[in-house]
């Protein structure tokens, strides 16, 4: 199983603003994290992959077939959550999975016992029959997560799966996901950098609509291995770092405040300390200017 | 003063509530001038110039001479009305009577007789100018004796004071007689001339805008009270320094501004539609010169009382803004809020109708909101309240009562807003549902897509109420008669003919044909007979034009119906009048297909935008049934509103048409009607099924451009404001155009043409239905603009 995203342009405004220059990316089975800043690309692409925008050029394969040509089979193996807008407020959570199912073509049989388990899967079974406009930001999430599911589908993309969710929920979904994705494609477009750190077995990391790397977490992190620092300085020098350097995080302690930064050149003159990088420095030392 | 502008800011900044208005408005405007066209024998509108002349030719003279001016005129239409007797009668003694009388008036009053005959030579109607001299002459009369109603009353205060029933000075009944002397005496000598108050008693008796006020002022108070509470943002407003007494001051303050402001529009528009119709009223003089006005005592000109009326309604409305503020205050459930809302305006609804005058329980009738808002009623009414044994006039009473609902609801509101938690609860019964659903509902649904697609359309757009009021309205419009409206003197005679005549040829029928030709025969030798009169002679004539008339449509239908069975096929006689509107009326049509094309500009849009407007329109569309099926779904249901909104379009007056004139002719052929003798044999029953068939394809090509519009643009609003553009107002242009309509097709054999018209509207129908299926299910950047602009 294979779905190839080959040489992908899009711009909108008449040319002017290009949301996609020439991206190109295969993924196999496994949990694909896509990072990027606002208006870097990811919902377009998203919409691309499935088959809600057309791209100017270029064109996505599913196992050699052009996804155009496949049409409703290949939406027939696809899963989608969107990012959380707004949903059908009048419909209880029972009906509008139902109607998600028939959206899906399955068959009542299948239906029952998939939302049965499904709404066990993501702790709404309580909730069945209470209408989607009550519901909490976080349950709205499980929700669309749980219509995403419906048709056991092979391709699974989610947009900001997590959002909303508390830390419990939080982890509970993304074990689910890694659960599941064993057999499937699964693409996660998030802000949350710790949702994919664990999970995912690449990260395609997406700048201006281009793709900047596509790499597993560690390749990636080892990038930046000797550019990650945590530096002990007084309360003076705080508005000089945070004007010369990518700050990813700020400690107080005792007198002192310890700044871990994320940089090409270590601060000289100041108690500094290398410090293993995380994914969220890399997304920081990618997408926050050339500091 | 800020806040307040805010507030009335986000109201009037609500695109939906715009558009409700504007509609609303327009909605009104048409009601009201369509009641007033559709009125019968309405000389004030047919006749408005000479209305007018008349009145300032009789208000130039004395009231003396005026009304000895009138009377003159109204003899010559006495004198008239016995000429046609005489001519027509076979009763001889009637004939005796009726000669006796036109010899007395031809040596009395000459000059009256001399009128008569003139006017019996021209052979016009003169129904609606003898009702306009009538009207005018009552006016005289009342003015002559206005000041004896007025000069009367201490003497009748005085007198009544001493009888038994009255003489308690401390009851209600005597301080009710002096007040009532002392009210009427400040209008002594109070100058009554002669005018037109028309535009005055037109508004004043017409009552849909108030409702139409009450339900805005309703939305008012959903948009000023629940929006920000069921968003859940009182919490932050309340937070701030000027959250409390201020922002619920201001909402109050906004709320009587906006009511006021809408009161005064409607009115206005009101009088502006009024006057287009009728012309200007008489705005100089003293209310009290109508009849209507007797027992007015407030002391004001026409134009004054415009003024007054204004105000008194936007007071009266403001007393319903404060009732509904304090409901949306008290009550945070919103079914608590339309019940309590629903049930005070029903409830006074029915008290105002139901009670009677002279009921013990009458202070309901007018201690009530409904009375307060008819301000005709209010203003021209002279009545006095008991308070406590004293009499208290009924403007007095209506004055207090909505400052006491004013303050005292402003004030609960305004405590309630500022002490009581604004967060909303959950509604008890819901909970209790919620829990019944948990204990006894099962996993269980349906995967058919028309389902979901029905519980949108019909439950969550709340559309089933939408449909349901219009099945409520047919019904009830599918009962009463369709009667036809006689326009000519001949048409009548031959109506009375036709009830003999309609139904199979038979020798009886027959036999009558020719003794109505020997009747005319007989009033054209009397035309012979030198004693009569110049006025007699033109009377006989005019007698003899319009039963011929009459006769001759009989013969000719007669001649058709013989050639018809020639041709083997059974006819028989039928009114041509009532028969020929019902398949062929452009005025019918012209409405009918007005009021479908609005029921689907309203109803249609939002099947298909209502994924923009939650932009969950990514998430269907990535689904296997997501994009044709879906969309054929769509079409389905679209297609279903548009059938029922046809039947409840054209069925009623079909229906209405039966009960008037029962199945009888249905099945007769058409041809043997005048005006379709050319088209093909059809029977009238089978024109009607082709005449509905051609709508409903007109219907159908009207739910495919709405549609088109509606996947084009993806808002709901937009959409229905289009396409009223594009298709409510060119058909209200196009009203009454003869050629445009399906009953052409029988009256000028326009069959060819009219296929040609149904197969290009089924094609466009399909072409636009095409256009909006590939749109809605395209990928184009286009296609999901709406998402991206709300979504990302």
């Amino acid at each position: 199983m294979k779905l190839e995203i080959k040489n992908i342009n899009k711009s909108y405004k008449k040319g002017t603003v290009k949301a996609l220059d020439d991206f190109t990316v295969t993924l196999t089975p496994g949990v694909y994290g896509l990072l990027g800043p606002n208006g870097a690309g990811k919902s377009t692409l998203m919409n691309i992959i499935t088959d809600n925008l057309n791209a100017d050029s270029g064109e996505v394969l599913y196992d050699g077939e052009n996804i155009k040509k496949l049409g409703k089979n290949y939406r027939s193996i696809l899963g989608y959550m969107p990012q959380q807008q707004g949903l059908y407020d009048d419909f209880t959570l029972n009906r509008f999975l139902w109607y998600m199912s028939a959206l899906k073509g399955l068959k009542k049989k299948d239906a029952k016992e998939k939302i049965t388990s499904l709404l066990k899967t993501v702790n709404l079974t309580e909730s069945a029959h209470k209408k989607l406009g009550g519901f909490s930001g976080g349950m709205k999430q499980r929700a669309l997560i749980a219509q995403a599911l419906l048709n056991d589908p092979e391709i699974l993309i989610l947009d900001e799966p997590t959002a909303g969710l508390d830390p419990k929920e939080r982890i509970r979904i993304r074990n689910f996901i890694s659960e599941i994705a064993e057999d499937k494609i699964v693409l996660i477009s998030t802000h949350v950098v710790s949702d994919i750190e664990f999970i995912a077995k690449e990260i395609i990391l997406l700048k201006e609509g281009k793709l900047i790397s596509h790499n597993t977490c560690n390749s990636l992190t080892k990038e930046i291995e000797n550019k990650v620092f945590e530096v002990e300085i007084d309360k003076e020098n705080l508005k000089y770092f945070q004007d010369n350097y990518r700050v990813s995080n700020l400690s107080h302690s005792e007198d002192k405040i310890i700044v871990r930064i994320v940089t090409d050149t270590s601060p000289k003159d100041y108690k500094i300390q290398k410090v293993k990088p995380t994914l969220e420095d890399l997304y920081l030392y990618v997408f926050e200017g050339g500091k | 003063m800020k806040l307040t502008l805010y507030e009335i800011k986000k109201v009037i900044s609500q695109k939906v509530f715009i558009t409700i208005l504007v509609l609303s408005l327009l909605m009104n405007g048409f009601i009201l001038s369509y009641t007033q066209l559709n009125k019968s024998d309405n000389y004030k509108l047919s006749h408005t110039k000479s209305y007018s002349e008349a009145l300032s030719e009789y208000s130039s003279l004395s009231t003396d001479k005026a009304t000895q001016k009138i009377k003159d005129k109204l003899l010559a239409y006495e004198i008239l009305s016995d000429f046609q007797v005489l001519a027509t009668t076979d009763d001889k003694r009637m004939a005796k009577d009726s000669e006796k009388a036109l010899k007395e008036y031809k040596k009395n009053n000459p000059q009256a007789y001399a009128e008569a005959e003139k006017m019996s030579k021209s052979g016009e109607d003169f129904s609606n100018e003898k009702q306009m001299l009538e009207d005018i002459s009552d006016q005289l009369e009342y003015i002559q004796f206005y000041p004896d109603f007025i000069n009367e009353m201490d003497e009748r205060a005085e007198r009544q004071s001493k009888a038994k029933l009255f003489n308690d000075e401390n009851s209600f009944s005597y301080k009710n007689l002096f007040k009532t002397a002392d009210d009427y005496r400040a209008l002594q000598g109070t100058k009554l001339e002669i005018g037109k108050i028309t535009n005055v008693l037109t508004v004043g008796e017409y009552k849909i805008s108030d409702y139409l006020v009450v339900a805005i002022i309703f939305l008012m108070c959903i948009y000023l009270f629940s929006f920000e509470r069921d968003k859940g943002l009182y919490n932050l407003v309340r937070s701030t320094r000027k959250g409390r007494l201020a922002t619920i001051l201001s909402k109050l303050v906004s709320l009587g501004i906006l009511t006021f402001l809408v009161s005064v529009v409607f009115t206005l528009s009101n009088f502006a539609v009024s006057a287009c119709l009728y012309g200007f009223d008489t705005m100089n003089v003293n209310i009290q010169s109508f009849a209507e006005f007797r027992n007015c005592t407030l002391p004001f000109t026409v134009g004054e009382y415009y003024l007054v009326f204004i105000l008194s309604k936007a007071s009266s409305m403001l007393a319903f803004s404060g009732i509904f503020a304090l409901f949306f205050g008290i009550f945070t459930n919103a079914v608590l809020k339309y019940i309590a809302c629903g049930g005070i305006v029903g409830g006074e609804l029915a008290l105002y109708f139901f009670i009677s005058a002279d009921s013990p329980l009458s202070f309901l009738k007018y201690i009530n909101l409904f009375y307060f808002s008819d301000t005709f009623s209010l203003l021209s009414t002279y009545l006095n309240l008991n308070v406590f044994s004293f009499a208290v006039n009924i403007l007095t009473v209506a004055f207090v009562t909505i400052i006491f609902i004013l303050v005292v609801s402003s004030s609960i509101v305004a405590v309630i807003f500022v002490k009581c938690n604004q967060q909303l609860r959950k509604n008890k019964a819901d909970l209790i549902i919620e829990s019944f659903k948990k204990k006894f509902c099962k996993i269980n649904g349906s995967t058919r897509l028309i389902s979901g697609e029905s519980f949108k359309f019909f439950l969550q757009n709340k559309y089933a109420v939408f449909f349901l009021m219009l099945i409520v309205f047919s019904v009830f419009n599918c009962f009463g008669q369709e009667e036809y409206t006689y326009s000519s003197k001949s048409d009548y005679i031959y109506k009375i003919h036709m009830e003999y005549l309609e139904g199979e040829v038979t020798t009886d029928k027959l036999n009558y044909i020719k003794e109505k030709e020997n009747y005319i025969k007989k009033l054209e030798s009397k035309l012979n007979n030198s004693e009569f009169s110049d006025g007699m002679m033109g009377v006989i004539t005019n007698t003899i034009e319009n039963e011929s008339n009459a006769l001759y449509k009989i013969k000719e239908q007669y001649n058709r119906i013989k050639m018809l069975k020639q041709q083997g096929i059974e006819a028989c006689f039928v009114d041509e009048n009532v028969y020929g509107v019902f398949v062929s009326d452009p005025r019918r049509e012209w409405m009918s297909f007005a009021f479908l094309s609005l029921i689907l500009i309203v109803s249609i849009p939002s099947i298909n935008t209502c994924e923009y407007k939650n932009n969950v329109i990514c998430l269907i569309r990535s689904n296997k049934n997501g994009k044709l099926k879906l969309w054929l779904t769509k079409v389905m249901i679209g297609l279903f509103s548009t059938i029922l909104s046809f039947i409840c379009a054209y069925i009623p007056y079909i229906i209405r048409f039966i009960n008037t004139y029962s199945l009888k002719c249905l099945s007769y052929p058409l041809n043997v009607i005048e005006m379709f003798e050319s088209g093909k044999t059809i029977s009238i029953l089978g024109a009607l099924y082709v005449e509905l068939i051609s709508y409903l394809f007109v219907a159908i090509l009207v739910f495919s451009l709405v549609t088109f519009i509606a996947v084009v643009t993806k808002n709901n609003l937009i959409s229905m404001l289009l396409s009223t553009v594009v298709i409510f107002i060119p058909t209200v242009v196009l009203n009454r155009n003869e050629n445009l309509r399906a009953g052409n097709i029988f009256e000028s054999n326009f069959i060819m043409p009219m296929v040609i018209i149904i197969t290009i509207c089924l094609i466009l129908a399909v072409l636009f239905i095409t256009l909006a299926g590939k749109r809605f299910t395209g990928t184009g950047f286009t296609q999901l603009r709406r998402s991206y602009e709300t979504g990302n």
